[in-house]
């Protein structure tokens, strides 16, 4: 058993994580040692590698057309309009920010099945918050990862549905019946676990205040008091940036592709932009 | 409008190059997590792990589930997926489960959080790769230090101990 390639190379993977080593390297890495530990050719292994990589061929094309539609998002000046909006809050509290952001990852897991893709939209334009809040980003990473986590664990409800399926199903196919009905009352301990881990990380673990470095233009942009309440009503760019998210969402949800869904987006996005700076469409629109 | 689709094209290009740089690097994690994982299983190395369990736990209830959960944790940040390791891990250790004793309940809670294991804190599982995604964008933000450590200290040890309790008092 000590010899085993998973036993090995998840250890290699752990040890060259922590010391420093880019993940991108620490992986390979640890597939080559898995394979030559199970004795394979260095060649075999680089083949059935890179054979393998198409595996996630799907996931990686929806990531990669996600962050351009978050960066044409980004560039629609929609994210400065909720930026201005939490700012005109009294005093926006470091907690409630934490929980919101655990709650919409939980979302994001049942009700709207859209996975991660609200993290590289959303979250970017709030870093200016939470540094202003000196918010210790390790509290948000695990209230993120609790919200894409626990819901599948306990709630059956979108990805929670499935998992808790597959363990119904294997249950069953492997000589021991159970409903999946029963399976949220089996899951329901380790989902309190889930909830003792997030509490212990935000109030115990990163509760001291953490400083960031604020980027020269945010503060330029926002804590100008000329500027701020001047322009926190959506302005056309905006409104062509909301359209093309619910666009974006409607198709990933109604065709379960992240793929279709960020195109779509992208597209929509695209030709309103184009479509309504066009001179003549700007005639055709004040005419009517 | 000539000059306004220069300047669409000149844009289009930074778009591109600002969306790659956001995700990018994910989504080529993700396609080498894939191929790390196809090298574990066409090995077969990850069903002789599982098997090699059976005859170390014994009759013991609670080495059975210590053994099961450190498996399932082994596997799942190999693999970089809840939802894949609970067949892999219900093929060996259903049986074992019934022949240690566990009901039915119990043995579903052990085989989730097992596969739930590993997941938080794996440098290559979307739980973790999504919140640097976007906690990372202005670059302060370290993957190891400040997503995988945190979030595989403050999930797994509760999941390894609240997994524990479910199997013996359900």
């Amino acid at each position: 058993m000590l010899d085993n390639p998973v036993l090995i190379s998840v250890i290699v993977l752990s040890i060259l994580s922590l010391s420093g080593v880019h993940v991108l390297f620490a992986l390979i890495i640890a597939a080559i040692v898995a394979g030559l530990v199970a004795d394979l050719s260095l060649t075999e292994t680089v083949s059935i590698f890179i054979g393998g990589m198409g595996g996630q061929s799907e996931t990686a094309l929806s990531y990669v057309l996600l962050g351009i539609f978050a960066a044409l998002i980004a560039q629609s000046g929609l994210a400065n309009i909720l930026i201005k909006k939490l700012l005109s809050f009294e005093k926006p509290n470091k907690y409630s920010l934490i929980f919101t952001l655990a709650i919409i990852a939980c979302l994001s897991g049942t009700l709207i099945p859209v996975h991660i893709a609200f993290i590289p939209i959303l979250v970017p334009p709030l870093l200016f918050f939470f540094n202003k809040l000196k918010i210790d980003r390790r509290a948000l990473a695990s209230a993120l990862t609790f919200g894409l986590k626990m819901p599948y664990l306990w709630i059956p409800i979108g990805y929670g549905l499935i998992f808790q399926g597959i363990i119904a199903q294997e249950m069953t196919a492997n000589g021991m019946a159970i409903m999946q009905s029963q399976i949220p009352k089996a899951m329901a301990i380790p989902a309190i676990g889930m909830f003792v881990g997030l509490a212990i990380a935000v109030f115990i673990s990163y509760k001291k205040p953490r400083e960031y470095q604020q980027l020269d233009e945010d503060i330029h942009d926002y804590e100008n008091p000329k500027t701020e309440n001047k322009e926190a009503k959506l302005d056309r760019k905006s409104w062509i940036a909301l359209i093309a998210i619910f666009a974006a969402l409607g198709i990933q949800l109604s065709l379960s592709s992240l793929v279709l869904g960020s195109l779509t987006g992208i597209s929509v996005l695209c030709l309103l932009v184009e479509l309504s700076s066009l001179k003549t469409v700007k005639k055709l629109y004040r005419m009517v | 409008m000539f000059v306004g689709r220069v300047v669409f094209l000149k844009d289009s290009e930074e778009v591109v190059q600002n969306g790659v740089k956001l995700m990018g690097a994910i989504a080529f994690i993700m396609l080498i997590a894939s191929g790390y994982a196809t090298i574990l299983k066409e090995t077969n190395a990850i069903t002789e792990l599982v098997e090699a369990m059976t005859g170390m736990t014994g009759q013991s209830k609670l080495i059975t589930a210590i053994l099961l959960l450190f498996i399932g944790l082994l596997v799942t940040m190999g693999i970089g997926t809840s939802f894949g390791t609970v067949p892999i891990l219900a093929v060996v250790f259903v049986p074992l489960c019934a022949a240690v004793g566990f009901n039915p309940l119990a043995t579903a809670a052990l085989i989730g959080t097992a596969g739930a294991l590993g997941d938080a804190g794996s440098p290559a599982s979307d739980s973790t790769l999504g919140p640097t995604s976007g906690l990372n964008a202005d670059g302060q933000h370290s993957h190891i230090w400040d997503t995988c450590v945190p979030t595989f200290v403050h999930y797994n040890i509760p999941l390894f101990i609240f997994g524990i309790v479910a199997a013996m008092v359900l």
